[in-house]
């Protein structure tokens, strides 16, 4: 049977995450944890794949800033279950390189062993955030081939 | 008290809407419903805000459909908290006009008011969706258009 995670363990941790707080987040995390990221890695060099906690940390202080400065992380909603938490959020951050303002939402699927994330996966609308870290369109190249048009 | 939706009735309605059963899925939503699928309009067009049951209907039933056939929900959490559900999922489906196949995880934020959907929130890894749906990689190097009179010297 899979061990609940208290409320105030995943509200301590998620308040500390939305801070960018490595140093108490780093509490959190299990030795061999998963995070995923979906998203088009040579866009967005924070999505894909890391493993362990070394990993997820330097993902945090390191790559995230890199390409993105958090300055506002709102959650909307967050639902404990069992050893699972899932939130959905609204981030906003400036693009490092100018300072472009860019917003999006994200959703958190986390699960805890023992007081620790072992596993995340996070979702967001990747399309518009492409085009935001971009800072252009990319409508012009989503034309569909002659004849694959969809009709609704 | 404050209400909280039953895992009966989140089960029910989860059975029918991954089969896309959409005369199962229709006594859950709430004639106010307000239903919103993050992602691009203009590739993806069950994209967008839906209000109403009948909107909403339509989109499960035909917009959707439309577009992609879906044959797979394989769920990869579901989490039932209060009046709140939360699912993610990875969705398979085949283009409605080749067949190809296609495949992107999905997440909902729905919100349940007398044991019916009243809000839900998707978002999908549009990027990803977007290549699937297109049948080739996203060129996302490329210059946007100069405007009118910012003519490059080289």
């Amino acid at each position: 049977m899979t061990e609940a995670v208290p409320r105030s363990v995943a509200e301590s941790y998620y308040k500390a995450y939305a801070a960018r707080d490595a140093q108490t987040v780093a509490e959190y995390l299990d030795d061999n944890v998963e995070w995923t990221i979906s998203g088009p890695v040579d866009v967005l060099p924070f999505c894909g794949k890391r493993h362990g906690k070394a990993a997820v940390l330097d993902l945090i202080e390191r790559l995230v800033p890199e390409v993105i400065t958090i300055f506002s992380f709102t959650p909307e909603a967050m639902l404990i279950d069992g050893d699972r938490v899932a939130t959905l959020n609204s981030l906003a951050a400036t693009r490092t390189i100018d300072g472009r303002v860019i917003r999006y939402r994200l959703a958190h699927f986390t699960r805890f062993r023992a007081g620790k994330v072992i596993e995340n996966v996070s979702l967001l609308d990747s399309f518009d955030a492409a085009e935001q870290v971009l800072g252009h369109p990319l409508t012009s190249n989503t034309e569909f081939p002659e004849g694959d048009r969809i009709a609704v | 008290m404050a209400y909280s939706v039953s895992r009966t009735v989140v089960d029910a309605f989860y059975e029918a809407y991954a089969a896309r059963d959409v005369a199962k899925v229709a006594p859950f939503l709430h004639p106010n419903i307000e239903w919103i699928v993050s992602g691009p309009m203009d590739v993806l067009p069950f994209c967008g805000t839906f209000r109403g049951k009948a909107a909403v209907v339509d989109l499960i039933g035909h917009r959707v459909p439309s577009v992609v056939k879906v044959f797979g929900f394989v769920p990869e959490s579901v989490l039932v908290d209060g009046d709140q559900l939360a699912m993610l999922h990875r969705q398979s489906g085949r283009r409605g006009f080749d067949g190809r196949v296609v495949s992107y995880r999905v997440a909902n934020f729905m919100r349940f008011e007398d044991d019916k959907v009243v809000t839900n929130l998707s978002l999908i890894d549009s990027f990803d969706a977007v290549e699937q749906m297109l049948g080739r990689p996203l060129s996302v190097h490329e210059s946007p258009a100069l405007d009118a009179g910012n003519v490059v010297a080289l």
